[in-house]
């Protein structure tokens, strides 16, 4: 696990240091922040906007890493993603869930694009609307095979939202997204891709609504529907209170309580959400 | 005894409303912005941002300034509800052939917010004033 983290490190620190001079004209916080997957958005949701700071013309680049706590499970993500124009976003991810309580740990890659279809989020009286696709796979698939998952990679293929509204709620910004995904993941793809008897994607629904208090700091909320269809063990919808400071256009953190119901029979597992992210 | 103390609770109740309605008095978006005296020096640090960057200095080539400032001012003072008169051309007439890119015009919302910041304009009060030029966006924009 620690080798490919490393060479991704390595790769991230090198491209850093020979592209040093990106210059980047977007205003700040209209990036978002990484999502776990990798893909620009909150924290678990992706949003419409493509990350990092890069206006028409320009490039950005953005390495993040995130742990989530909660009960009898802990979750780490590391990724980078480069984004042109204003229009195009490649990601990657590299995700581990260590089973805290049972022992062991899952993980998967995740390789991301992100492409602007229509709308500007700050400007355009229409929502900026993006296409997206994830492809994920898992580095081992003993354990989802073993819980009834088909297959050990998928592709996650979403269509997001996004609106900035200004000065809605008094006097302060409002950021609102919505994201329709199909995908056959189970658990995010942490437990395998479909199951048994069961190949189909499935729709769900993912939304976020965040207050920006003042031009760098956002509170928000965020709701993502999860499928529930492996039968060992219930899976539940995902929500986050976060809390974002985007320290400036190039060092962002942000913090959350999450809730991710049940996980592979442990119930009600909450704890919290850290990320930091730099920004080219 | 308890009805005294009622009719005192609800004058006092009365005398609140009516401060912090006075507190509240409706002004412009304008008067916000500190009027004439404070358009006109957010439009001066707004013009000495503009003048900073490289990346757009270029447009201004063929500008004069003194008529550029002051279209500027009457134009942040239409849009904020001021009594004025914008005498320039429309934001679409201004525009044509400029070939004004989506990174320049994030450029120049960059550069007004901070001269706004530089005037210790409010939150809400910034927040409001972008609601009303963000829209402008579809007619500066490459054309």
């Amino acid at each position: 696990m620690y080798q490919p983290m490393c060479i991704i490190l390595a790769v991230l620190l090198s491209l850093i240091s020979v592209c040093a001079q990106a210059e980047t004209s977007k205003v700040i916080a209209t990036g978002g922040t990484t999502t776990i997957e990798g893909s620009a958005g909150g924290g678990i949701v992706p949003w419409a906007v493509i990350n990092g700071y890069a206006s028409s013309d320009q490039w950005s680049f953005t390495a993040m890493n995130t742990a989530v706590y909660v009960d009898d499970f802990t979750l780490h993500s590391i990724g980078a993603s480069l984004s042109i124009d204003n229009r195009f976003e490649l990601s990657i991810a590299k995700q581990t869930f260590d089973l805290d309580t049972l022992g062991g740990k899952l993980g998967q890659d995740i390789v991301g694009v992100k492409y602007k279809l229509v709308g500007e989020v700050l400007y355009t009286a229409m929502p900026q609307i993006s296409l997206g696709l994830q492809y994920k796979r898992v580095d081992d698939f003993a354990l989802p095979h073993a819980v009834g998952a088909r297959n050990d990679w998928g592709v996650d293929i979403y269509l997001a939202a996004s609106k900035v509204y200004f000065d809605a709620i008094v006097g302060r910004n409002l950021v609102t997204n919505l994201t329709l995904r199909a995908t056959k993941a189970n658990q995010i793809g942490f437990l395998g891709f479909g199951t048994a008897t069961n190949n189909n994607y499935q729709l769900q629904a993912e939304a976020s609504i965040a207050v920006l208090l003042t031009d760098n700091i956002a509170l928000g909320y965020e709701y993502k529907q999860k499928p529930d269809q492996l039968g060992f063990a219930e899976e539940n919808d995902w929500q986050d209170i976060f809390m974002a400071w985007f320290v400036n256009k190039h060092l962002s953190v942000v913090g959350a309580y999450v809730d991710l119901g049940s996980i592979a029979g442990f119930g009600q597992q909450q704890g919290w959400y850290l990320s930091v992210e730099g920004t080219l | 005894m308890v009805k005294i103390v009622k009719h005192h609770v609800v004058v006092f109740g009365a005398l609140l409303l009516l401060s912090v309605a006075c507190a509240s008095q409706p002004t412009t978006l304008y008067q916000q912005l500190g009027g004439d005296k404070g358009v006109s020096m957010i439009t001066d640090d707004f013009l000495v941002n503009l003048s900073q960057d490289k990346r757009i200095l270029h447009h201004f080539e063929q500008t004069d300034i003194q008529i550029f400032r002051q279209r500027l001012i009457e134009h942040l003072c239409v849009v904020s509800g001021g009594e004025c008169v914008y005498q320039g051309a429309s934001m679409y007439n201004a525009h044509i052939g400029l070939h004004i890119s989506q990174a320049d015009f994030d450029a120049v919302v960059g550069h007004l917010i901070e001269a706004l910041k530089q005037q210790h304009i409010p939150l809400a009060t910034r927040n409001a004033l972008l609601a009303e030029l963000a829209p402008l966006y579809q007619d500066i924009i490459e054309h």
